[in-house]
């Protein structure tokens, strides 16, 4: 009797602390580049895969193109085996093979999450167009559908003719959450201070299924920044923010504090349809960046 | 078909003459502001004024050209030059050796020595070279001011 009551506490003391240690499952993250003629993606993957990983609730995998005279056919992302696909990618498109594969990902509910020219490439891709919301350059014009920003608080789906894209010199912007309720915005503040970035402005496609999130006002008008798109079961994250420049290491526009927390929000939303983080106390003011240049929270970004 | 042919090629004929004449007296886009040969490949205008440079009682046109020199995270290099252009004529005046390199487009055309004609005053980076920290910040340079006083002497084509 004494041998058994041993033998279930022994067997009892290591279940518990094999449950005890055990991590809770992180999001398994693929990110999508190796092709993109006006950023350094290399240096934007390096701050993607920190911000991500920093943060403890995500791992990542690269899954890279061949360059621009590669074989692109040698390009199979596994997208299922996957919870969130984060896309860093402007270059040639993907054979119709991968296409297919990545419509049904997003179509049977996978997340996806494009960051600043991932609107650009793929123009003649329908479902591309559909999942992006909004796209920018490469021919695009009043055919991919409406222009699509917000004026006086109100959404403008704007048919008028003309190319989509533009940016001038980079600039810090005030940026304003429009959907305050959204999960990756709750509890953030209404406006706050990005650093440096491109901002593109003229964006125009189908624009359904969008919810803008936020806003940056240029030329006169508050043009989107931040946006999501609903694509059969799956949920889509854009964040036009974020260029890293063709000069090496020039990825300063992602050291903003505002620009890594709403990315972690965003990344966790398209990959769950929810947000556990809490807000920290890093994030930028109105009038006031707020930087985390080793793309990670700082030891007091969430006080007791 | 033959008369279709035939009726083509006249039409052809009729319109290659016209398009040569439209192309001689059509608009060319731009000239109003800047002539072409003053461009240089790859930069672009930017800024442009109104003074009198010279004792002609004509205008001149004091234009800036510029380009992209890269970024950092807090501020940006520009490369530029000028170029003055006779505002009637739009014959070149002067144009500016090299190129100098900046981190802000800058056009200061005054007159300061009060002699009925204006200065071009320019600021640039020695040699274009600087240092920041590993970061990208603390940009530490040799800021250079120069004084473009124009002269007909000068003149450069």
């Amino acid at each position: 009797m004494k041998k058994f009551l041993t033998t279930l506490l022994v067997a009892v003391s290591l279940a518990t602390t094999a449950l005890w240690g055990q991590t809770p499952d992180k999001i398994r993250t693929m990110v999508i580049a190796g092709q993109d003629g006006s950023h350094w993606w290399k240096g934007a993957c390096d701050a993607i895969k920190q911000i991500l990983e920093n943060s403890g609730l995500f791992t990542v995998d690269f899954c890279f193109t061949p360059g621009y005279n590669g074989d692109m056919a040698e390009f199979r992302p596994q997208f299922d085996k996957y919870d969130l696909i984060v896309i860093n990618y402007g270059g040639t498109p993907w054979i119709e093979e991968v296409q297919q594969a990545f419509e049904k990902y997003v179509r049977e509910g996978g997340g996806v999450v494009f960051i600043h020219s991932s609107v650009i490439p793929m123009e003649n891709w329908q479902a591309w167009n559909d999942i992006t919301g909004l796209g920018a350059w490469n021919g695009r014009n009043e055919k991919w559908g409406p222009y699509l920003y917000m004026k006086d608080g109100h959404t403008i789906y704007d048919y008028t003719p003309g190319d989509a894209g533009y940016h001038g010199l980079q600039h810090q912007i005030t940026v304003v959450n429009r959907a305050t309720e959204h999960p990756i915005l709750k509890g953030l503040p209404v406006r706050w201070r990005h650093y440096k970035d491109e901002i593109y402005t003229k964006l125009r496609g189908p624009a359904r299924n969008v919810e803008i999130l936020s806003t940056a006002l240029e030329a006169g008008r508050d043009e989107p920044l931040m946006w999501t798109v609903k694509y059969g079961k799956g949920r889509s994250f854009v964040d036009v923010m974020g260029h890293c420049g063709n000069d090496p290491n020039m990825i300063y526009s992602m050291t903003c504090s505002g620009y890594q927390i709403t990315f972690l929000r965003g990344c966790e939303w398209a990959a769950t349809g929810k947000v556990t983080q809490a807000v920290p106390a890093d994030f930028p003011l109105e009038d006031t960046c707020m930087l985390r240049p080793d793309f990670k929270a700082p030891f007091n970004a969430f006080p007791e | 078909m033959k008369r279709k042919i035939l009726l083509a090629l006249l039409a052809a004929l009729l319109g290659l003459p016209c398009l040569a004449q439209f192309s001689v007296t059509s608009h060319q886009e731009g000239w109003e502001n800047y002539p072409p040969e003053a461009v240089r490949r790859g930069y672009y205008f930017q800024k442009s004024v109104l003074f009198q440079m010279d004792d002609d009682p004509q205008m001149e046109e004091v234009i800036l050209f510029g380009r992209d020199n890269g970024h950092w995270p807090e501020f940006d290099l520009f490369k530029f030059y000028y170029v003055i252009v006779d505002a009637y004529t739009h014959e070149i005046q002067y144009t500016s050796e090299g190129e100098y390199v900046t981190d802000h487009y800058e056009l200061i055309v005054e007159d300061r020595n009060k002699d009925g004609k204006g200065e071009l005053y320019v600021n640039y980076i020695k040699d274009g070279t600087f240092q920041v920290d590993e970061r990208g910040y603390h940009m530490r340079a040799v800021r250079c001011h120069d004084r473009i006083e124009f002269t007909p002497q000068q003149k450069k084509r």
